[in-house]
């Protein structure tokens, strides 16, 4: 029952709501409950009181009636034949008459003063004359006397007894006789007992003594020593009430009546019945109350812990306490709250950056993939470069050994055209060296290039200039625009190559009449441009994406007969690479060869660090 | 006392009554009176009409009549009072009025002189043919 009960906050408040109301209940039921038999002992106290006056009232009236009676017929003139002996009966008439007009339960005698029994008012056993006033009721009172319960010393019944002395009416001083009137018990015990459960008569004084009991074992029952029976709480199973104390002739006795507690507090079983079930219907509404009220003090922890928990189970922040109150519980699920929120960003947060993370770690793969495949590329084109390098050295140097051979057993006079041409293929040779080691250096690019301002007006003038001065015949065919100035930082010499390798070219492989135009102007935003365009026969469109791939020949056969390394080009191309610039090759409209340059301008050019 | 008793009683109380005409009264009283000298009639009248009511000594006088009926005390009436029942009535409930009990009354010779000899101070009065046994005779009426 414990554990059940501490298990849950509301079953605690409940129980300890609960337990405050039945200890209250219970202790206020205990104070209605006694104080309701306390009235209800006392009421019916006072009520048998009331009674036990009242038969001792009754018994009071009746005795005194008796009494009354008996000093009147004391006086009646027929008394004075006491004197004479009642010879004439005349006494014994008159009690008779007496009896029978009182209907007198009891005997009445007279005696005269000596005591010897004169006359009777019925008829008795033995010899009148033999019969003396018995002892007990001798007196030398000259009022009346009572006699307590006794036997009669005449008929041998219980009976109480009235004796009164009886003077002559022609002197009062003169005593002539006693009567004496008797009563049965059976009468008083009559008057005395009713329906009612317990009665008694009590005398009291030095003989205190239980004259009569209703029913008879009552006395033994109580156990009571009847002189101490004056004590209010003589027995707790009864409750007594006793007649008032009077004066008369009654003052001896006392009638006490007698209820068992336990019929006196019967009502109280259902006192304790409407108590038990007022308790329980005040109950209900405390227990309903209780519970509304234990689960709205609740509620919030409840609610909270069902977050927290929801939170620990599925590792899910997004779950918010409802903020129901503005107390402390209301305060603790807003704080709660925004700790949650505050977990859940730097959760968001950490994923974030765990996301980028792998994005990067995934770029950073592909760029690996990306230089890996530029590198075998450039592996590739390393090896078929080496390739044709021997290709190319391998084909003079053939035909070098081949010229040595014809010169040896050539005569004389054509040994000299054989040395030409020995001289000749050397030369190739030599100039093939100096533009594959151009090419490495600029490849390799070991030692950055010495920048400096070039204005690239005056390096295609130059060019143009040798190229007019080298082909007389070519000279008017080359048209020129120039935009002055056209500055860019580079290399002039290594930019004079490059661009006198295309125009070159340009004129070289056109044939005469043939326009070269070559312009150059300021393009904006911060671009040189330079462009240089054939009229020629061009190149078919598939060769254009290779045309600046080293050794690379459109037409084999030509470009023995032209001259020229093959390497020209790639040469160009890296030049202007080195210059954080670039050059394309396009097919001129209808046909020929267009180049163009661009290149960044002086102002615009970032100064940047060379591989 | 048995019926029987009463009876011869009554028998011979009539028989004193027929024969007291002859006889006439004697005036008897209790043993304790004292008195001088015999009383005289109008002395007895005196007592009975309640004028005397104490005897020289003193001590009260308690006169008893007989009933009504009784011839003796017919007799009684007419020789010693000297008055009829009439007067004699009225005057004593005008005695009872201011006080003074009329005398007792015994029904019987026999009752009367148990009486007398019983009470101290009483007198009364019977036939002469009855013997006056325990009382004393103050005087005759002839």
């Amino acid at each position: 029952m414990i554990g059940f009960i501490s298990r849950s906050i509301p079953r605690r408040i409940l129980a300890a709501l609960l337990s405050i109301y039945v200890a209250t209940y219970f202790a206020t039921a205990i104070v209605v409950y006694s104080g309701v038999r306390a009235s209800l002992l006392e009421s019916d106290a006072t009520s048998l009181n009331q009674l036990a006056d009242l038969k001792y009232e009754q018994l009071v009236n009746v005795i005194g009636a008796l009494a009354t009676d008996l000093r009147a017929w004391s006086e009646l003139d027929v008394m004075n034949d006491l004197v004479s002996g009642d010879i004439d009966k005349r006494v014994a008439e008159t009690l008779e008459a007496l009896k029978r007009l009182y209907g007198l339960a009891g005997d009445i005698y007279a005696f005269d003063a000596a005591g010897k029994l004169l006359a009777s008012s019925g008829a008795y056993p033995i010899d009148a004359s033999r019969i003396g006033l018995p002892s007990q009721w001798k007196s030398d009172s000259p009022h009346l006397v009572f006699f307590d319960k006794e036997t009669d010393p005449i008929t041998r019944h219980q009976i109480i007894a009235l004796a009164v002395p009886v003077f002559g009416t022609f002197d009062r001083s003169y005593r002539i006789g006693t009567l004496v009137m008797t009563y049965p018990w059976s009468s008083v015990e009559n008057q005395l007992f009713g329906l009612e459960y317990g009665t008694l008569l009590l005398e009291k004084g030095e003989h205190a003594r239980v004259l009569a009991a209703n029913p008879a074992d009552l006395a033994s029952q109580t156990d009571f020593d009847p002189v101490r029976k004056q004590d209010r709480n003589l027995a707790s199973r009864f409750v007594a009430g006793r007649s008032l104390p009077r004066s008369g002739l009654l003052a001896n006795w006392q009638v006490v009546t007698l209820q068992a507690s336990k019929a006196a507090t019967r009502p109280l079983h259902w006192v304790a019945l409407e108590l038990a079930l007022l308790g329980a219907v005040l109950g209900l509404p405390i227990v309903i109350l209780g519970r509304w009220l234990s689960q709205r003090l609740t509620a919030p922890i409840a609610d909270l812990t069902r977050v927290v928990r929801e939170i620990a189970d599925t590792d899910k922040l997004e779950a918010r306490a409802p903020i129901t109150s503005s107390d402390e519980l209301g305060s603790l699920a807003h704080s709660f709250n925004r700790m949650t929120e505050n977990l859940e960003r730097t959760t968001r947060e950490r994923e974030q950056f765990l996301r980028e993370l792998a994005a990067l770690n995934q770029t950073l793969e592909a760029k690996i993939a990306a230089r890996t495949t530029e590198l075998e590329a450039a592996m590739t084109a390393q090896r078929r470069f080496i390739g044709d390098i021997s290709h190319e050295i391998k084909s003079p140097l053939a035909r070098l050994s081949m010229a040595l051979g014809l010169a040896r057993r050539s005569p004389e006079s054509d040994r000299q055209r054989q040395f030409d041409r020995i001289e000749r293929e050397v030369q190739n040779i030599s100039a093939l060296a100096s533009e594959l080691l151009t090419l490495a250096r600029l490849d390799g690019s070991a030692v950055p290039s010495e920048f400096t301002t070039v204005d690239l007006a005056d390096v295609v003038q130059e060019i143009v200039a040798d190229a007019r001065f080298e082909k007389p015949d070519r000279a008017r065919d080359i048209v020129l625009r120039l935009e002055r100035p056209a500055l860019v930082l580079g290399d002039a010499d290594l930019l004079r190559r490059a661009i006198e390798n295309v125009v070159r070219n340009a004129i070289f492989y056109t044939a005469e009449s043939t326009k070269v135009e070559i312009s150059l102007s300021n393009k904006a935003p911060g671009l040189v441009a330079l462009t240089v365009a054939d009229h020629g026969p061009g190149v078919p469109e598939p060769a254009l994406a290779h045309l600046f791939e080293p050794f690379y020949r459109v037409d084999e056969a030509r470009a023995r007969e032209t001259g020229g390394t093959g390497i020209g080009l790639a040469i160009c191309q890296r030049v202007v690479q080195l210059h954080d610039g670039n050059v394309r090759a396009r097919n001129n409209d209808p046909h020929g060869l267009v180049v163009e340059f661009e290149l960044p301008a002086l102002h615009a050019a970032v100064p940047t660090t060379h591989r | 006392m048995t019926r029987l008793h009463l009876a011869i009683a009554i028998v011979a109380g009539l028989l004193f009554a027929n024969s007291a005409k002859a006889a006439g009264l004697l005036i008897i009283a209790n043993p304790s009176v004292v008195s001088p000298a015999p009383l005289t009639l109008s002395q007895i009248a005196a007592i009975y009409l309640l004028r005397v009511t104490a005897w020289p000594d003193g001590s009260h006088i308690v006169p008893v009549n007989r009933d009504a009926t009784s011839e003796t005390r017919a007799e009684f009436t007419a020789d010693v009072l000297q008055a009829d029942d009439a007067s004699l009535a009225a005057y004593w409930n005008e005695m009872h009025y201011m006080g003074k009990l009329p005398p007792v009354v015994q029904e019987s010779e026999q009752a009367m002189l148990a009486f007398i000899r019983n009470v101290p101070g009483s007198i009364g009065y019977i036939s002469a043919s009855t013997a006056p046994a325990g009382v004393k005779v103050l005087a005759h009426v002839p």
